[in-house]
């Protein structure tokens, strides 16, 4: 299919070149009409520098872009607008104050009179390229009321707005429930059939197989290939990621019977208006459970609940027997329970410290001398966990935004692994890290377990969550629908269970 | 679904306080509703009303402007500079010595110098924008500087001495009575107008919202953020000029003291008016109620005799409970 559509935009040889680091060396992507294209690559692979440069947010080093077959120089996002190429961001910048319509068409209001902007024009407008895409949004709300996965449709509309021959979707799926994302898919084919270029970013294997026409992989800012997706299965692709072998299915030591064990951490009968509804479950030593559900299934809310960070309004959390008052993470951390929270980078670690300070500052208590605290405890503290989880840092004292999300992710385990913990809650520990990141993650917690901590596993994907449970808690609504061991969960149950198909 | 009454409040929660204290302001006091009180209250709000208008800008990009007062006071001084004939030397201290006004002898015709003197308050508070935005140093750090060397300079230029004498027409601009009301305020809400015209209708002011609610967002969609972080502090810088000469004809003199603290009391006024510290968010309309509230609350202590010193007490309270209020009732709005 590919073979049949002209280059839209063509790039060629661009290299990028950061202070130390080589970003993006001598690579070629390419673009056709009426194709999507599947941009992967590990963290730190080079995807997002790529993007950036096609999008006119940074400049290049070196190589050409050709849009059309005529040579470009991008030198602004709004250039790169102008010329038809929109990219839709991760992290979606929104302005959440201002209206949708207005952050559709910011800079490009429609004007009456007088040169003055005509909101009935604009917001008629936005209800026109909203509808486009079937999308039933009030242009007037302000953004920031939205949903996550709405904003994403409302940048759609935008891109749609900007007339772009070639739109760019930067690991759209993120923030989608799987109904959500079966939408995005239906506006992405139609996007294709009327022959724009589309570029897919993802990290899920599974959504490129099933939107992809080529893919491209990028490792280390160098170009592995570009192949099309029926030439290739998942195997080959994880290799060319990865530039090894990896086995996926994560079975390896199967699960345990949970019964035998003495339960740690019980749960009855936990309420929270609105959000969680008679939450009842046990959790043994060495135990994972796993939680699943869709997006707004009240999986974040239970973990909160939990560890105090919200209010419960009614229910009994009992820990080896005695009943806790948690009100707060401190209590919840005294009495031995701990979060890594499913937003990493604000709640779960400090971006602008160092890696030895996040790590330590739970511990500081025990990191002292006599009277003040002992630095060279705490290096050596820190030092121990970043070689014991091998966290790749240049540095102790390196910032921990410049790591990779996976060693991120890491240092938020190693802030709690040295606090003697008893219950260790992960809330999608792996989202937006690359795949062999994502396997030191889930082995670092099985060890966790092997050694007799109970764990409680929030994840959306299925596949993970199948590959690491003992057990597992479907939630929907703010319900736990069922709690399946290992051999009775299977995909299809869990998808029906966090649809609210009810357990007989 | 939500409740209503709620969402009214907080929509509309400052015109509802404005009308409370126009109330109780009537039923404390009888002379609140006379031509005089009223003609007063609007002459004084109209002052803080311009610095205001600035802020609302400066505040709405994200940033803060504290060289305002500062500026009204070199301002004044050197509007009355100019109209002595001189300007940018520093004057000769025998010029202060004997009393009564000295003869004027301006150096420029009369609309050419109070243009000049905007030019120079614009070009102060391009200057704050110019090294806030290049160097990327606070505004707050930045302004606070500008702030003390302005009012160093003015103090310094006349020897901390007022400069008396002013002509007719800059009178009118303070004391001016076109339709009996205040040319001030005449002059404070023209320019609120235009203002919340430039704000809300056109796309450099719809920009200046983009950039203050998130710059790399801003940037993304397409704005390049440079222009936009420094503009408003040009008009902040304009706008204190302007009060500037505007005090000068009020005073009938240029005082280099002039202005001290005013720009606390534009920024407490933005704030009521419901513009967000943190930026993009916020309306010129909101600012005027919240001039106007202020205006009030000191106007009916005035009215009950209140001694200035517990005004002060009374009118920080005032404020801190206005904006928690404000607080609890958005948060509760939901999300």
């Amino acid at each position: 299919m590919s073979e049949a559509g002209t280059a839209l935009l063509e790039a060629r040889g661009i290299s990028k070149i950061y202070p130390g680091v080589v970003a993006l060396d001598n690579v070629d992507f390419q673009v056709c009409a009426g194709e999507v294209h599947c941009l992967a690559g590990e963290n730190g692979a080079g995807k997002s520098t790529l993007i950036e440069i096609l999008g006119g947010s940074y400049p290049k080093d070196a190589g050409t872009i050709r849009l059309h077959g005529r040579v470009v120089e991008l030198t602004s996002p709004r250039h790169a607008h102008d010329l038809g190429i929109a990219v839709l961001h991760q992290e979606i910048p929104i302005l959440s104050d201002l209206s949708v319509a207005e952050n559709i068409f910011l800079s490009r209001q429609p004007r009456g009179g007088a040169r003055l902007i005509s909101y009935a024009e604009m917001n008629r407008q936005a209800r026109r390229w909203l509808e486009m895409i079937q999308v039933d949004i009030d242009p007037r709300t302000p953004l920031g009321n939205l949903p996550l996965s709405r904003q994403q449709l409302v940048s759609i509309a935008k891109a749609l707005s900007l007339e772009a021959r070639v739109i760019i979707f930067d690991e759209p799926s993120a923030v989608l429930t799987t109904a959500e994302l079966k939408r995005l898919f239906e506006i992405i084919n139609s996007l294709k059939a009327e022959g724009r270029g589309i570029v897919y970013i993802s990290h899920r294997l599974e959504e490129i197989f099933e939107i992809g026409d080529r893919v491209t992989v990028l490792r280390n800012g160098k170009l592995v290939g570009t192949e099309p997706i029926g030439r290739i299965d998942r195997r080959t692709l994880i290799k060319m990621l990865v530039g090894r072998e990896i086995d996926e299915s994560g079975a390896g030591g199967g699960s345990k019977a949970v019964e035998g064990l003495p339960p740690v951490l019980e749960v009855r009968g936990l309420n929270r208006k609105g959000v969680l509804a008679d939450i009842n479950f046990s959790l043994h030593k060495g135990e994972i459970l796993g939680v699943y559900g869709l997006v707004g299934a009240g999986r974040t809310e239970l973990a909160r609940a939990l560890i105090g960070a919200d209010r419960a309004d009614s229910g009994e959390v009992w820990l080896e027997g005695r009943r806790l008052r948690i009100d707060s993470p401190r209590a919840a951390i005294r009495n031995g329970l701990c979060l890594s929270p499913e937003d990493r980078k604000t709640q779960g670690v400090f971006l602008d410290k160092s890696v030895q300070d996040n790590i330590c500052l739970p511990s500081l208590k025990n990191l002292k001398g006599r009277l003040f605290l002992s630095y060279g405890k705490i290096a050596r503290y820190a030092a121990d966990f970043v070689s014991k989880l091998r966290i790749v840092t240049p540095h102790l004292q390196q910032q921990v935004k410049f790591l990779s999300g996976g060693n991120q992710q890491k240092v938020v385990l190693a802030k709690w692994l040295g606090m003697r913990l008893k219950v260790f809650i992960f809330d999608e520990p792996t989202r937006g890290i690359d795949v062999g990141a994502k396997e030191e993650i889930r082995s670092l917690i099985k060890a966790l377990a092997a050694e007799g901590k109970a764990v409680i596993m929030i994840s959306s994907e299925i596949p993970e969550i199948l590959s690491i449970s003992d057990r597992v808690a479907v939630m929907h609504e703010g319900r736990i629908e069922a709690v399946l061991p290992r051999r009775e969960a299977t995909r299809e149950r869990l998808m029906g269970y966090s649809m609210g198909a009810k357990s007989e | 679904m939500k409740p209503k009454v709620n969402q009214l409040l907080v929509d509309y929660g400052l015109y509802f306080v404005l009308l409370a204290l126009i109330i109780i302001s009537t039923i404390l006091s009888p002379l609140f509703f006379s031509y005089m009180n009223l003609a007063n209250l609007l002459t004084q709000a109209s002052f803080t009303g311009l610095l205001a208008l600035g802020m609302t800008f400066v505040i709405l990009m994200g940033g803060i402007d504290l060289s305002v007062g500062s500026l009204v006071g070199f301002s004044s001084i050197l509007y009355a500079s100019i109209l002595h004939g001189a300007v940018f030397t520093f004057m000769p201290k025998e010029i202060f010595i004997y009393a009564g006004a000295p003869k004027l002898t301006p150096i420029l015709p009369l609309p050419l110098d109070i243009l000049f003197v905007l030019v120079v308050g614009a070009f102060f508070g391009f200057i704050s924008g110019f090294i806030s935005y290049r160097f990327r140093i606070h505004s707050f750090i930045v302004t606070l500087c500008v702030m003390i060397f302005t009012r160093g300079l003015a103090v310094s230029y006349t020897h901390g001495q007022p400069l008396f004498g002013m002509p007719d027409p800059v009178s009118f601009l303070a004391y001016g009575l076109p339709a009996k009301i205040p040319m001030p305020t005449i002059i404070w809400l023209g320019s609120s107008l235009f203002c919340l015209l430039l704000l809300r209708y056109t796309r450099f002011g719809r920009g200046i919202y983009a950039v203050g609610g998130g710059e790399e967002a801003a940037r993304l969609s397409g704005i390049q953020p440079a222009w936009y972080r420094i503009f408003p502090y040009i008009v902040s810088g304009f706008f204190a000029a302007l009060v500037g000469i505007m005090m000068s004809g009020r005073m009938g003199c240029g005082d280099p003291k002039i202005g001290q603290g005013w720009e606390l009391d534009a920024i407490a006024a933005v704030v009521i008016g419901g513009t967000s510290l943190s930026g993009g968010k916020g309306s010129i309309g909101g600012t005027v109620v919240g001039v106007l509230i202020m205006g009030l609350i000191i106007n009916i202590m005035n009215l009950l005799e209140i001694a200035a010193y517990p005004q002060q007490m009374a009118k920080g309270i005032i404020i801190v409970a206005a904006l928690a209020l404000h607080s609890v009732l958005s948060r509760r709005r939901g999300r």
